[in-house]
């Protein structure tokens, strides 16, 4: 234990790291991804080979392709962790005749899609909509609403997998494309991907877009909407902060293994010393030095460890693979791997060392003070004269209790350790469960407190000019209030690999209330000003901080501000928040557009109805019925969206929640193991002199609820210290703060394990103490 | 034997035996006894001649392959395991070959530990204990662990246990085996004494010829068989 757990542990990020950084080239991984306002001609493409190939006398191995990459919208069939009848963006990309070279896609089940009508899923959404092959999915499109029947699933090296990302994704034939346009595709494009099949540097790569874009500029006919750094900010950059925090988690979580792996070795070894101690005090008496009866238990625990280790490291390479398999299924990674860095066997087995020659030591330590008289009888330093609790103990009104506590206070060295080690493992688990309530109450506040909208509805840049559009929608007399909204990727002027979204609200806005509890540092953006207030990941990813100056570009126009506040955000994570006057004003001049009342930039309407509305009924109807309506998405699609995106570590912590409830209940086990069966004969004369078994099993029974009571009551309130102060931190200071936040149910789950855990130990250790008769217990020699 | 009041303890046909291995070992053989209430019983006997092996069957802790037992009118072969436990509380305190005290009690807490079991807490527990331990001579002892006394010490803390819970029954296995001359002669005479005190009715098992003067009746034994009964 003491070997597999922390090698398999510290081995699970290097071998996901590895994982990542192959397939990103076996798969290629594109550098750019290009997207045009509109559709291009493939000719572009040509064009944008030959200008990186003019850019300077360097040759370069590089593939350049085009396709087309379109957004619809579904609703969920509702079969797995998604709810039903959830309406959903989907991202919908062109397969041809031959499969793409650049952001490859690997087949797992069934077939691409060969006719008009077929299309194939991103395995993982499939797998979290409960979607079968066969089954029949609707696209709500320009031409309006179509069925597809499911012909196979896929993984896609661009979109990691749904659980990381949250993006439905699916693949259709040009057939399908074009029935779903009413633009003839033939020869078009939406996006150019450009892969480099060699090591480039941020810097160069940065030169080169700019480059593109100067000449894409240049021509009349093409229009920029985006230029991606896709293996910067990916998805796959997604796995890579996953994967951060999996290595901080499974290295604390290393730790617990030794703390609690030391106390086990300890009273093992305690145990076998007390057994040895009349032979040994027999090899004193002939002449055997004392130093060589210490070193033969050094010598003892170093066999005993060298075999553990050999299995540990067996274990630990089939654990790793375990996890590893799990977490590349659950990440949408095509490989996995089990290597074990030499560094990990080298520190665990340090560590493993110290902690076991340390527990060896203190353990016979007790004999180095004995003399050879003293061992042969059989004396025991630890027993003191008799403590408080055992005089008090005497006055309880039940005997069972009384008794129990009698003899829990006999060894109190091993009392204690059994509760040390079963608090320690309790806490592991109990803290990890009070972080995943605190993450999923955190979000559920956040929504609860900040968001009063209903309805997200995108309409799109140029419906939202159109004032008729957005006075038929707000005619609804379900309406209550409704607000212009911009939540749009932009790209930073100084790291143009960076993205982010902004999202432009009013600055008195009701629909989303700016919370001065969510601020991390600073304030809230003044009105009408150039103040940027950015979300805690945007802050750490890209090392942002209060004062800093902040450039980005929007409809082509630069937009300068200054960083006044750092906040948690949950409605987008990867999020830059604005006053939307501020920017409309910032960019009139650029659209020369009437000046009623509708604001030119934003792309999307928040709206909330009335309390009796019925949401689905008017989210059906506006994304079925609606041409305009790109995707309305209710506030409950956008929440369980972001819990999806923090529970994308639920196997990790379940893993972990595991392994200190296993750990915990082994230490408890052994010892109580140890601690039952060594009064064998104790009970053999207790039964001798007309104890029932029943009395004596409820004694033992009471010992373990008392081990357990103090083990588990404290654990529970410093797994709760540990959530704040561990796990809880490592997430606040990569993503959002925090509220700490405890359910009833985990603690009675607790409790229960607990109390499970006793019995089981207690019941079967007895069971093997009373196994033989009687009088042959007796007649052994005490 | 008395005529009027039926024998406290009755053994008839008693017989067991032992597989060790391929061996057969006939522990018991036919075996019968009559024992009066109050009465100090010396069951000699060679290492191996079933003297144990009777003993234990009397304390219901082991059975007989044939025979039966009768104390105090209970028939032990008709009694259930949780009967026979039941039995043992009540009328029986052993006092065996080894001490076999618990090493991690002191010596009143491992005589608290029988006198527990006639439902006594408290003030009247720890009477109790020290009313034992003074009766076997270890007033000022009570407080020692059983690896801070000598062997006749531990031998009579064993006693005092067995006379925790004033049982009708005690039962010795071999008192003076781990003891020198004298102290295993005060032993006996403790034991004879503590007996008297309390009328309980003795059976202790010893090789040592000169304890029987301290006997009611003498039982000897060789191979699993009565030799001679001294009956008064």
């Amino acid at each position: 234990m003491i070997t597999c757990f922390p090698i398999a542990f510290l081995n699970v990020a290097p071998n996901l790291s590895n994982i990542i950084a192959i397939e990103e080239d076996n798969y290629k991984l594109a550098h750019y991804n290009i997207f045009y306002t509109e559709f291009e001609e493939e000719s572009i493409s040509s064009l944008i080979h030959e200008w990186i190939d003019n850019y300077d006398d360097k040759k370069r191995d590089f593939i350049v392709e085009g396709r087309i990459h379109l957004s619809s919208k579904t609703k969920s069939l509702g079969n797995g962790e998604i709810n039903q009848n959830e309406w959903m963006e989907i991202e919908l990309i062109s397969i041809k005749e031959s499969l793409p070279e650049i952001n490859q896609v690997v087949l797992t089940y069934g077939k691409f899609p060969t006719t008009s009508d077929e299309i194939t899923l991103l395995e993982s959404f499939a797998l979290a909509d409960g979607i079968n092959l066969n089954d029949k999915i609707s696209l709500y499109t320009e031409t309006g609403k179509q069925d597809f029947t499911v012909v196979g699933f896929a993984k896609s090296i661009e979109y990691a997998s749904y659980k990381l990302s949250q993006v439905a994704v699916g693949y259709l034939n040009m057939d399908a494309i074009n029935s779903i346009t009413i633009e003839n595709i033939d020869n078009k494009i939406t996006s150019t991907l450009v892969y480099f099949n060699e090591e480039m540097d941020l810097q160069e790569l940065r030169n080169i877009a700019e480059y593109i874009k100067e000449n894409i500029d240049n021509l009349e006919s093409a229009s920029l909407a985006l230029f991606w750094f896709s293996r910067d900010t990916s998805y796959r950059k997604n796995l890579l902060d996953a994967l951060k925090l999996t290595s901080k988690y499974m290295t604390a979580a290393s730790l617990f293994v030794f703390l609690t792996a030391g106390v086990i070795i300890f009273v093992i070894t305690n145990r076998y010393v007390g057994e040895q101690k009349k032979n040994i005090g027999a090899l004193y008496s002939f002449g055997v030095n004392k130093q060589k009866i210490i070193f033969s238990f050094f010598i003892r625990m170093f066999v005993l460890g060298t075999l553990g280790i050999i299995l540990g490291i067996i274990i630990a390479k089939l654990l790793t693979l375990y996890i590893i398999n799990n977490l590349a299924d659950d990440w949408g990674l095509f490989s996995s791997s089990s290597e074990l860095t030499p560094f990990s066997i080298l520190f665990t087995l340090t560590s493993a060392a110290i902690v076991s020659f340390s527990s060896t030591f203190f353990a016979i330590r007790s004999l180095i003070k004995l003399t050879p008289y003293e061992a042969m009888r059989g004396k025991t330093t630890e027993l003191k004269s008799t403590g408080i609790i055992m005089v008090l103990s005497t006055y309880l009104p039940v005997r069972n209790i009384r008794a129990a506590f009698r003899n829990l206070t006999r060894n109190r060295t091993r009392s204690f350790l059994t509760i040390l080690a079963f608090a320690l493992a309790f806490t592991l688990s109990s803290s990890l469960m009070y972080t995943q309530d605190s993450l999923d109450n955190t979000i559920y506040e956040f929504y609860d407190e900040n968001i009063a909208f209903d309805l997200e509805i995108e309409l799109g840049f140029s419906n939202m000019q159109n004032r008729s559009i957005i006075e038929q929608i707000i005619a609804d007399d379900r309406v209550v209030t409704y607000e212009f909204f911009i939540n749009n990727l932009i790209q930073f002027k100084d790291r143009p690999e960076n993205l982010a979204y902004l999202l432009g609200f009013q600055y008195n806005s009701t629909l989303y209330r700016k919370n001065n509890a969510n601020l991390v540092d600073g304030t809230w953006y003044r009105p009408n000003s150039s103040d940027i207030v950015v979300s805690k990941y945007v802050a750490t990813s890209l090392n942002i901080s209060k004062g800093d100056k902040l450039s980005f570009y929007y409809f082509d126009s630069l937009i300068n501000g200054t960083v006044s506040g750092i906040a948690t955000e949950l409605l987008n994570n990867l999020a830059i928040m604005m006053d939307i006057e501020f920017i409309s004003t910032e960019l009139k001049n650029v659209f020369n557009l009437p000046t009623y009342n509708v604001l030119p930039v934003a792309n999307k309407l928040l709206v909330a109805y009335h309390e009796n509305a019925n949401i689905n009924d008017i989210q059906d109807d506006l994304n079925q019925n609606n041409p305009y309506v790109v995707l309305a998405v209710s506030k409950e699609h956008l929440l369980r969206k972001q819990v999806g995106l923090v529970r994308n570590q639920s196997s990790i912590v379940i893993l972990m929640v595991s392994l200190g409830l296993i750990v915990g209940f082994v230490s408890f086990f052994s010892t109580l193991l140890i601690s039952i069966v060594e009064r064998e004969r104790e009970f053999a004369i207790m039964k001798v002199y007309g104890y029932k078994n029943q009395e004596i099993i409820l004694e033992i029974l009471i010992e373990g609820m008392i081990l357990g009571f103090f083990s588990i009551i404290p654990a529970l309130f410093i797994g709760r210290f540990t959530a704040v102060n561990l796990w809880i931190k490592i997430v606040s200071d990569s993503f959002f703060n925090i509220t700490p936040f405890y359910l009833y149910p985990t603690q009675v789950f607790l409790l229960l394990f607990g109390f499970i855990s006793i019995l089981i130990s207690v019941i079967p250790s007895y069971i093997l103490a009373i196994s033989k008769p009687i009088y042959e217990v007796i007649r052994e020699e005490s | 034997m008395n005529e009027i009041y039926p024998p406290f303890i009755q053994a008839y046909d008693l017989s067991k035996h032992y597989t060790l291995g391929q061996i057969n070992v006939k522990a018991l053989d036919n075996v019968n006894l009559q024992i009066n209430e109050g009465e100090m019983v010396i069951i000699l006997g060679p290492s191996g001649s079933g003297k144990s092996t009777l003993i234990n069957m009397i304390g219901g802790i082991d059975s007989p392959d044939h025979g039966k037992i009768i104390i105090n009118g209970n028939e032990l072969q008709t009694l259930t395991s949780k009967e026979l436990t039941i039995f043992r509380r009540k009328y029986v305190g052993f006092v065996f070959q080894f001490y076999s005290l618990i090493p991690t009690l002191t010596a009143l807490e491992n005589v608290v530990l029988a006198a527990e079991l006639v439902e006594l807490k408290g003030k009247e527990l720890r009477k109790r204990g020290m009313d034992v331990l003074n009766a076997v001579g270890l007033r000022g002892r009570e407080n020692s662990y059983p690896s801070q006394l000598s062997g006749g010490e531990r031998q009579r803390v064993a006693l005092a246990r067995a006379l925790a819970k004033h049982p009708q029954i005690i039962l010795v296995d071999e008192p003076t085996g781990q003891l020198d001359e004298e102290t295993g002669i005060q032993m006996i005479e403790l034991i004879k004494e503590t007996a008297k005190l309390f009328n309980s009715t003795v059976l202790m098992v010893t090789h040592d010829k000169s304890l029987i003067k301290y006997a009611d009746q003498v039982i000897e034994m060789k191979s699993g068989r009565i030799l001679v009964k001294n009956f008064e």
